[in-house]
C-alpha cells in the first residue's frame, strides 16, 4: 500500500475534500485507460471516469487498506464500465469504425519517438484491427484483458479486482485471447482476401 | 503432459505465471508436439499486437472538474447515499403503522369499526355540524389516541429531532406528523372546553 495514497485517505476521512485531488491527479490516467479499452466510445469516458471518482469519494470509508488502492479504483471502473456496456443497446456495442474525439478528451499519442510511415501503417492497422476484435468481447472476458495488458496486473491482482478467484481469471484470459486471436485472424485473412 | 494440459497452461505461461517445473514441461511438449509449437507462436503474435497497443500514450486531465464535483457534494461525509431513502421509509412505515394502532385502538375502545371513524372523521371535515353529534365518541376515541399515542409520539420526535439535523429533506414527513399532532391536540382543546 502507498503510504501516501492511505493517508490522503485518512485526510478525505476527516473531511478535507481537497486531499482527494492527489489521488485524482496520481490515478486519472489509468482510470481513463481501462474505460477507454473497455468502452470505446469517447464521448462517454470523461463522464464515466468522473463518475468513478465520485462513486470513489463517496465510498471512501468502505475502502480496505490491505489492498492497493489502484487496485480498489481499477475495481470502481471496471464496475462501471460494465454497467455501462449492459444498459446500451446491444447494436450499440459495435460502434462505427470512427471514433470521434473532443477537444481536450482523451486521445492516443503514439511513444514511438521516431516510426517510420510503415511501422506506423502496420500499427495502425493492427490497433484498428484490436480494437474490433476488443469491441467483440462480451464485458467480463473485456476486462481481464484490459487489466492484464493496459494495467499490467498479475492474475492475483485481477482476481482482487474483479473479485474472482483466481481458477475464474486463468479460465476468462484463456477464453479472451483465444476469442481476440480467432477475431484477429479472421480479419486478416479477410483483409488478404479483398487485396487478391 | 497431453495437448490439453498443455493449453491450460499457454497463458499462464506467456504471462509468467508458472513455477519452474511447470514451465520446464510446457516448454518441452512445446519442442516436441507441432500442434502445440504454432499455438505458442499464434499466441505470441496477438500478445505482441496488445504489447503495441498498451504503448499507445493517453492524457487526460479533469481533476478539477472531478474536484469541482467534489466540493459541492451533499455534506454527507462518509455516510452511504443509501441513508436518506432508508430513513424515509422507515419513517413512513413508522407512520403508517402509528396511524394503524391509533384507529385500531379507538375502534376497540368505542366498538366502531376503524373505517368508520374514518368515514365519521372526513364528514366532521366536510360538514363541521355534525360534530356536535358525534362528540361522545370524538372525544373517547382522541382521549385514546392520546393516551397510546402519546409514547410514540415521543419516540418517533426524538427520531426525527436526530434525523432532520442531517437531512434536511426530513424535515417534511416530520412537519407532517407534527401537524398532524398539533390538529389532534387542538381539536381535543377546542371541544373538550364546548362541552364541559
Ligand atoms: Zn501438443
Amino acid at each position: 500500500m502507498n503510504q501516501d495514497d492511505l493517508a490522503h485517505i485518512q485526510k478525505c476521512l476527516e473531511g478535507d475534500r481537497n486531499a482527494f485531488r492527489p489521488l485524482v491527479e496520481r490515478y486519472q490516467r489509468s482510470v481513463s485507460i481501462t474505460i477507454s479499452r473497455m468502452v470505446y466510445d469517447m464521448e462517454t469516458v470523461r463522464d464515466l471516469v468522473q463518475e468513478v471518482f465520485l462513486n470513489a469519494f463517496s465510498r471512501l470509508s468502505t475502502f480496505d487498506p490491505i489492498y492497493p488502492f489502484k487496485t480498489w479504483i481499477q475495481r470502481i471502473a471496471v464496475n462501471r464500465a460494465i454497467d455501462h456496456l449492459r444498459r446500451k443497446r446491444p447494436e450499440m456495442l459495435i460502434l462505427d469504425d470512427d471514433i470521434e474525439m473532443e477537444e481536450g478528451s482523451v486521445r492516443p499519442q503514439f511513444e514511438d519517438p521516431r516510426p517510420t510511415p510503415e511501422a506506423n501503417l502496420v500499427k495502425a492497422e493492427q490497433s484498428e484491427m484490436l480494437r474490433h476484435a476488443v469491441q467483440n468481447l462480451e464485458p467480463d472476458l473485456r476486462a481481464v484483458i484490459v487489466l492484464r495488458h493496459f494495467q499490467d496486473m498479475n492474475y492475483d491482482e485481477i482476481a482482487v479486482a474483479l473479485d474472482i478467484p483466481l481458477g475464474t481469471v486463468k479460465n476468462r484470459i484463456f477464453r479472451a485471447r483465444e476469442k481476440l486471436q480467432s477475431l484477429i485472424l479472421a480479419r486478416e485473412g479477410t483483409t488478404k482476401e479483398n487485396v487478391r | 503432459m497431453k495437448c490439453d494440459q498443455y493449453l491450460q497452461l499457454l497463458d499462464p505461461y506467456m504471462d509468467d505465471e508458472l513455477n519452474v517445473g511447470e514451465r520446464d514441461a510446457f516448454e518441452h511438449h512445446a519442442k516436441v508436439c507441432g500442434t502445440c509449437h504454432a499455438r505458442l507462436e499464434d499466441r505470441r503474435k496477438l500478445l505482441n499486437i496488445l504489447t503495441s497497443a498498451r504503448n499507445e500514450e493517453w492524457s487526460i486531465d479533469i481533476a478539477d472538474s472531478i474536484m469541482t464535483a467534489i466540493q459541492t457534494m451533499p455534506a454527507t461525509g462518509s455516510s452511504s447515499p443509501l441513508r436518506l431513502p432508508i430513513i424515509i421509509a422507515v419513517a413512513s412505515t413508522l407512520i403508517v403503522f402509528l396511524l394503524l394502532m391509533l384507529f385500531g385502538a379507538g375502534s376497540i375502545v368505542t366498538g366502531i369499526p376503524p373505517l368508520d371513524i374514518l368515514k365519521t372523521l372526513v364528514s366532521m371535515v366536510e360538514m363541521p355540524s355534525t360534530v356536535q353529534s358525534n362528540l361522545h365518541e370524538l372525544r373517547i376515541i382522541f382521549g385514546t389516541l392520546l393516551g397510546v399515542g402519546k409514547s410514540m409520539i415521543l419516540l418517533i420526535w426524538s427520531f426525527f429531532r436526530s434525523s432532520v439535523m442531517s437531512s434536511p429533506l426530513l424535515a417534511i414527513p416530520a412537519a407532517g406528523l407534527l401537524a398532524g399532532i398539533a390538529f389532534i391536540l387542538w381539536f381535543r382543546v377546542r371541544f373538550s372546553r364546548g362541552t364541559s
